[in-house]
């Protein structure tokens, strides 16, 4: 199987790690949140920008500068962050080319999370 | 050792992003705490009343309410409680109006574990302090280790500056002071350390426009033995210096750029690393910060980071010029006159009524420091008596007392050079009547020079001393620029 692309400016160390924090035991469960949240914040973001709907864009682009920046996707966080700058400013000139860079980043970053594997749990 | 997680105090973790509340719970429960979560502002109003939990982390965009609301009820029904505000990196603001509303500290996303924990690290040791503040009765004379007199005032702006430093004081938020030179800007963060839980720890200054920049990063954040040519020994930092007290940066706006970038790196995780050292060292520092510039305005002429200035910018203190201050200024003459006499083995009866006219109506351009320099000059060359007209300094009786609406700051400034006056020098010894006529017009305040000037104040210091080693001169120019 062909492992998806990784999102730009990827830190490799950051998912391990918060699988690390989490335990073996809720790795798996984790991994399925993390997916869960990403997939809401990139439902939420596409609805929104088609209507200008700047609350709900300054809330998910918000929810996804952590997840994003925890995940290791640093330069999805960046975007993100100009994302909700942009709701903050109502700015619609930016919010389209913003979109068009973001939504495939966050793609990847979805599809990474999904074929990522929980560590196995440890016996005894 | 870690304490068993049943003698710790709870900790309750509103976050509605259920992916990052198990990262954040996972942390905080392997550090050996309990904690409970709530994903909703009402979830987390019913557990804070269930729990009464010492600390409360909050972020602050909840589904169903304002998160910055939702910590105020909170705080109104269990003040003792620390508050640790999170926000994601983009709305720091939003921060910012935490702290001003309470909050003990803030985190913004993402940020690692260790600034997790040491926020929380940092609340607790604050709450256990403010315990054996409580059962510790105190000294009944906490002077301050330097002449507090400026501080002194019954006004109402000054009024409202003490109100404010008495309820920050306690928080860990940062304060950031504002004010012409000789406002006491210092006194006012001495005041904010003494009003702490850390009042027993370090007061640690540091003027950063007195020190050369190329010195300034090793005199913050310290040095190893033979990292750089001169570190003959190590050097631990002001900010290490300063653990489990005040670190207090005046002069703020002056730093390097490079600097800044240092700065803002340890206030996010709160770890130093002296130049040359391998590994971070953690240490619990408040800082207190002040500038006699317009920070704003620094950050728009970009010599100053905007997001460095929304982490410092927390809680602003300016404090006012004497001029706007009333009859402080014969408060503050009184007790200057006192102590004063006192030191110098004088009797002085007080300020005779034309000086006491005289002085609320002069215009202090240089502020506390200019009146109580000239309460010492009539101590020092007068044997006693009440104070009257001809005992103040030549000069002072002359200077013009502006009509009420006159803008003050016009006033008796010294002219600098005109150009045919610098015809026949050489450029280098026009380019010194300059700086020292301008110095001369701000009281001696090279960071103010400078700016004037548009160099850096390490560039005057450099010229300084260069003159200096010309002519063999002892004495280096007056600085205060505070």
């Amino acid at each position: 199987m062909q492992s998806p692309a990784v999102p730009h400016q990827f830190d490799p160390d950051r998912l391990p790690r918060l699988l690390d924090i989490v335990g073996p035991a809720e790795a798996g469960p984790f991994l399925a949140q993390l997916e869960h949240d990403l997939s809401d914040c990139a439902r939420a973001i596409a609805a929104a920008v088609d209507r200008s709907d700047w609350p709900v864009l300054r809330e998910a682009s918000h929810v996804l500068i952590s997840l994003s920046g925890s995940a290791g996707a640093l330069g999805l966080q960046t975007l993100a962050e100009a994302l909700n700058a942009a709701a903050h400013e109502r700015n619609t000139l930016a919010l389209a080319d913003l979109f068009r860079q973001l939504a495939p980043d966050l793609d990847r970053l979805i599809a990474l999370v999904r074929v990522t594997p929980p560590p196995p749990a440890s016996a005894g | 050792m870690r304490s068993p997680a049943s003698s710790r105090p709870p900790i309750l973790l509103i976050e509605d992003t259920l992916s990052l509340q198990m990262v954040y719970r996972a942390i905080l429960a392997g550090a050996g705490y309990r904690v409970a979560v709530a994903g909703t502002a009402a979830e987390g109003l019913a557990q804070f009343a269930a729990l009464q939990p010492a600390i409360v982390l909050v972020d602050l965009v909840l589904p169903d309410s304002d998160g910055l609301q939702l910590m105020q009820t909170m705080l109104a029904e269990q003040p003792n409680t620390s508050v640790i505000a999170i926000t994601a990196n983009g709305s720091v603001n939003r921060a910012v109006d935490a702290m001003r509303a309470g909050a003990h500290d803030f985190l913004v996303k993402p940020f690692d574990e260790g600034r997790l924990l040491s926020a929380v690290q940092n609340a607790l040791a604050e709450r256990r302090s403010q315990s054996n503040a409580l059962a510790v009765p105190q000294a009944p004379d906490r002077t301050l280790p330097v002449d507090s007199t400026g501080f002194i005032g019954s006004s109402e702006p000054m009024g409202r500056i003490h109100a404010t430093i008495a309820s920050v004081a306690r928080s860990m938020a940062t304060v950031f002071i504002t004010g012409e030179s000789g406002t006491g800007k210092e006194l006012c963060a001495l005041a904010v350390h003494a009003g702490s839980a850390r009042a027993s720890g370090p007061f640690i200054a540091l003027n950063c426009g007195a020190i050369p920049q190329d010195l300034l990063e090793s005199e913050v954040f310290g040095h190893m033995k033979g990292s750089f040519t001169g570190a003959i020994s190590d050097k631990p930092g002001a900010a290490a210096a300063a653990d489990g007290g005040t670190l207090f940066l005046d002069e703020i706006c002056e730093m390097a750029p490079a600097l800044q970038t240092k700065l803002l790196r340890f206030l996010q995780t709160s770890t130093v690393q002296p130049v040359g050292a391998t590994r971070p060292k953690k240490v619990n520092v408040r800082i207190v910060c002040a500038t006699n510039r317009d920070p704003a305005d620094a950050v728009r002429r970009g010599q100053f980071r905007e997001d460095l200035y929304y982490r410092l910018f927390v809680v602003p203190i300016h404090m006012p010029p004497l001029r706007d201050r009333g009859q402080d200024v014969i408060e503050i003459a009184e007790a200057a006159l006192d102590r004063f006499a006192r030191e110098e083995g004088r009797e002085f009866h007080g300020l005779d009524p034309a000086v006491r006219r005289l002085l609320p109506r002069l215009p202090w351009p240089g502020n506390v420091r200019q009146l109580l320099n000239v309460i010492r000059n009539v101590v020092v060359l007068n044997p006693g008596g009440w104070v009257t007209l001809d005992m103040l300094p030549p000069g002072l009786v002359d200077t013009p007392v502006p009509p009420a609406d006159a803008p003050r700051n016009l006033l008796a400034l010294p002219e600098l050079p005109s150009t045919d006056s610098l015809v026949g020098l050489t450029l280098a010894e026009a380019e010194r009547r300059l700086i020292e006529a301008t110095m001369a017009r701000h009281g001696g305040s090279i960071p103010r020079t400078a700016r004037v000037l548009d160099v850096s104040p390490s560039t005057l210091y450099r010229k300084i001393e260069g003159w200096k080693a010309q002519t063999g001169q002892a004495a280096a120019p007056s600085d205060s620029g505070r």
